[in-house]
């Protein structure tokens, strides 16, 4: 007798922690999965869109290295938006087929930073002395994250990489670089001008990369193709949003540059 | 993936246990002995803290020695004022780390094999006129030697497989910090799946290895007791 309570009891636990769920997935939501430096940005826009259509969805953001992104895409995460810091890597899940086709947006576009902890003593500082300096040390992320691709190919460009390489601390994306310059951890690293701008009380800029001197940064999004067809229209209203002067604003105003603003100089 | 990258890899990660085993022997015995005579309130409180790292996310486990270790907290701003010593990004964090984690497993094999080692022997010991430190060094711990080095190749076991708190405090940088689990998890998130799965199989090798000694030895002490 106690058992049987104890089951029916257990059974309508389950009834009420599964029912909510339910019907909770019965209004639309959409999983986006963004480069990390897009964090306050996309939360910004994905907000103003829902005040301003009306649409009644909820959006779950999952931030991430580019890469780590495109390797959960291609894993068969539960994700209906893709949007990545580089060409490579969303030309990667075209590719792959795994993309609505003709989804592809270009929403962005940003520029290239050395920083440093504001507490640095960054007077005359260039990447020379710091070459020289034995024991500093700069942030950055493999050639397959975006950040670290950009950052390495211009470092190439300038003849600075194999003095720099032995300083090299690798960490996951652009965001991670930016923290472990914040709190002191690292001294210096190369990030999005745009990530600079969201810790501005703890870093600060030592120098701006010319964005000649690397591939065009560009922010590119995609429905993707395992959502189901409400979804992945939804999905593709949303970055239609992002790419419309009105999410272009909100691009502009978290210090983005203009979608494309870089290809007219390749 | 070259050999020689491999095998620096795998030396790097075997030195860094080796290292982080012989800081943390000497406190896992004398903390493991202490616990293992002294019970109380106190010492199930201590016990319960010390035993903390085994259980905590390892993400706080490294948040916990980032603050500690870096130059502006207490233990890393003291070594580097007096010693010039710096113990973030760098090989000997990643030392710290494993030592901090593989503590609990070496503390309490320790304490296991010296609650088998009655108390009153180390008092006949005293009232033979060794003193209380004598009676431990040359009694106690001869005796507990074989729960000593089970926990030291627990310890050892645990100290390869180091992930969250190293990749915290000692940043992956190839050459220098990167262990076989940094390598792993960098190679995996990057795209680089055969030189990952390379690396896992040599993990998973040498964990297995350790924990067959382990075992061996074990069976081996016990088919040796009784034979007595």
């Amino acid at each position: 007798m106690v058992f049987k309570n104890l089951f029916s009891l257990i059974f309508i636990n389950c009834v009420f922690i599964i029912l909510p769920g339910h019907l909770a997935a019965s209004t639309l939501e959409l999983q986006v999965g963004a480069a990390a430096s897009l964090q306050d940005v996309l939360q910004d826009a994905g907000k103003a869109w829902l005040k301003n259509t009306g649409i009644k969805a909820k959006i779950n953001y999952n931030f991430a290295g580019t890469s780590t992104l495109v390797r959960q895409v291609k894993w068969g995460a539960p994700l209906d938006i893709f949007i990545g810091a580089s060409k490579k890597n969303t030309d990667e899940i075209i590719k792959s087929q795994l993309s609505v086709k003709e989804s592809l947006r270009d929403l962005a576009s940003n520029h290239l930073v050395l920083i440093s902890s504001i507490s640095e003593d960054t007077k005359n500082l260039d990447l020379n002395n710091i070459a020289k300096h034995q024991a500093s040390k700069i942030a950055t992320c493999d050639e397959a994250v975006p950040i670290g691709f950009y950052t390495h190919s211009y470092l190439r460009k300038v003849g600075l990489y194999k003095r720099l390489q032995p300083k090299f601390v690798y960490t996951d994306n652009a965001r991670s670089i930016l923290s472990m310059v914040a709190n002191k951890t690292v001294p210096y690293g190369f990030v999005y001008l745009t990530d600079a701008l969201t810790e501005t009380n703890k870093v600060k800029v030592v120098q701006e990369v010319s964005p000649l001197d690397h591939a065009p940064i560009k922010y590119l999004g995609l429905a993707l193709a395992r959502s189901k067809a409400p979804i992945q229209k939804l999905a593709v209203i949303f970055l239609d949003f992002l790419a419309s002067p009105e999410g272009q604003k909100i691009f502009s105003k978290h210090g983005f540059k203009k979608a494309g603003s870089q290809i007219a100089t390749r | 993936m070259p050999l020689d990258e491999l095998v620096s890899i795998s030396l790097r990660s075997l030195k860094i246990a080796f290292c982080a085993l012989l800081v943390s022997l000497p406190f896992g015995v004398f903390v493991g002995w202490c616990l293992a005579r002294y019970k109380g309130t106190i010492a199930s409180l201590c016990e319960s803290i010390f035993m903390l790292p085994m259980v905590l996310p390892p993400s706080s486990c490294g948040l916990l020695l980032l603050s500690l270790l870096s130059p502006h907290g207490i233990i890393g701003g003291f070594l580097e004022k007096n010693f010039g010593l710096n113990l973030l990004l760098n090989w000997k964090a990643a030392v710290i780390a494993a030592a901090f984690v593989s503590f609990p497993l070496l503390m309490r094999a320790c304490q296991q094999s010296f609650e088998q080692i009655p108390a009153s022997l180390e008092e006949v010991a005293t009232s033979f006129g060794l003193t209380k430190r004598q009676s431990l060094i040359e009694l106690s711990i001869p005796l507990a030697v074989p729960g000593i080095l089970n926990g030291c190749i627990l310890a050892l076991a645990r100290s390869l497989g180091e992930f969250g708190s190293t990749i915290m405090v000692a940043g992956l940088i190839p050459g220098q910090t990167e262990t076989l689990s940094l390598a792993i998890y960098a190679r995996t998130i990057n795209g680089r799946d055969e030189e990952a799965w390379t690396l896992a199989a040599v993990s998973i090798a040498l964990s297995f290895l350790l924990l067959l000694i382990n075992r061996v030895y074990l069976k081996g002490r016990h088919d040796g007791l009784r034979s007595l």
